[in-house]
């Protein structure tokens, strides 16, 4: 039987119609990343005034579980900028490879570590619920994105799905074998 | 019921509740009464400490800010020490000149708590700094009570905490 046929035709949906998302949380991940490591990169450097590691203690007061880590974090200034370093890089990929399609449903796994991640800021909204909305939305819009492979239509997965197939991270492994590259 | 029903099914009970979980653990936004932590500030005073010198009355206070917004740092713009009988309020220039030392805590990052002389105590969100003021009153032994005023605030909100000079 062919896939043509398994597909019911009203509920089918052209991946085409995903770009948008595909774009939307792209973006917000490689803007993130752009103006932490190459727009204004004292933003990274804990000498400097416009240091991000100064975010992290505003998110103590309500961070619940994520205390301990934060604090951990904190109190240990290398750790402190070689996570947010690390972070802003892979916000960077991360976002980079969805808007472009490459690679797009282990970025789209990348993206919804980080949205899962960002809970301990969540409680932050003085105007409205604004971190955790942010939170909420890119935690969906990355899982509808790992599900859908959406960079197989206009993105560069189209190339990689066509020549190699479906593509796991390993195929022997559990779990690892249930994640897929593109 | 095929593989792709499954799957959406598990992801989408994964996704309501990852939502729906942290937006009642954030803003009781499910049920119950609604929260928002960040609107207004609320400083806490963690330890507090009162002693006799010679040139006046030495007090150390720990402040912490634990709610608010993360944009600006809380201020507290006055300091009122009294019990049953007297009552000596510090204005926040007075706040500033007589705090003699700050320590700030280890997690503190480039964001510095400080005094200074129109916000008085002046605490960013999620900091915690130790503040050592030489108040120039020989204040008589007894137990104070320690008021900071955080403007905008109602009351119930300052920061209160109980200290005895020995």
């Amino acid at each position: 039987m062919s896939g043509k046929e398994l597909l019911n035709p009203g509920n089918s949906t052209r991946l085409e119609y995903l770009w948008p998302v595909r774009f939307a949380v792209g973006w917000m991940y490689l803007d993130g990343g752009l103006r932490k490591a190459v727009l204004k990169p004292a933003k990274l450097d804990p000498n400097s005034s416009s240091f991000v590691g100064g975010k992290l203690v505003n998110f103590l007061p309500h961070a619940g579980p994520f205390k301990p880590f934060l604090l951990m974090t904190l109190e240990n200034k290398s750790l402190d900028v070689t996570f947010l370093t690390v972070f802003s890089y892979i916000e960077l990929l991360v976002g980079l490879f969805l808007v472009i399609g490459l690679l797009s449903r282990l970025a789209s796994l990348g993206a919804l570590a980080m949205a899962v991640g960002f809970a301990p800021a969540y409680w932050l909204g003085s105007t409205c619920e604004d971190e955790w909305q942010i939170g909420a939305l890119l935690t969906a819009g990355s899982i509808t994105l790992m599900l859908a492979a959406p960079g197989r239509v206009l993105g560069l997965d189209y190339f990689l799905y066509k020549k190699f197939g479906d593509r796991p991270l390993a195929k022997n492994v559990p779990i690892l074998k249930w994640i897929k590259l593109w | 019921m095929d593989r792709v029903t499954i799957v959406a099914i598990v992801f989408s009970i994964l996704v309501a509740g990852w939502i729906l979980g942290t937006g009642q653990w954030a803003y009781g936004n499910v049920v119950g009464t609604l929260v928002n932590n960040s609107k207004l500030p609320k400083l806490q005073i963690t330890y507090a400490k009162m002693t006799s010198t010679g040139n006046g009355t030495e007090l150390i206070l720990n402040i912490t800010d634990v709610d608010g917004p993360d944009a600006y740092p809380a201020s507290g713009t006055m300091l009122i020490i009294s019990n049953s009988t007297y009552t000596l309020v510090l204005n926040s220039s007075q706040v500033a000149h007589d705090t003699v030392k700050i320590i700030q805590a280890p997690w503190n990052e480039n964001k510095k708590d400080s005094v200074n002389w129109y916000s008085g105590f002046v605490i960013v969100l999620g900091s915690e700094a130790q503040f050592h003021l030489i108040i120039p009153v020989h204040l008589s032994p007894g137990t104070y009570k320690l008021t900071i005023v955080t403007p905008a605030v109602s009351q119930s909100r300052w920061a209160t905490a109980s200290v005895t000079l020995s």
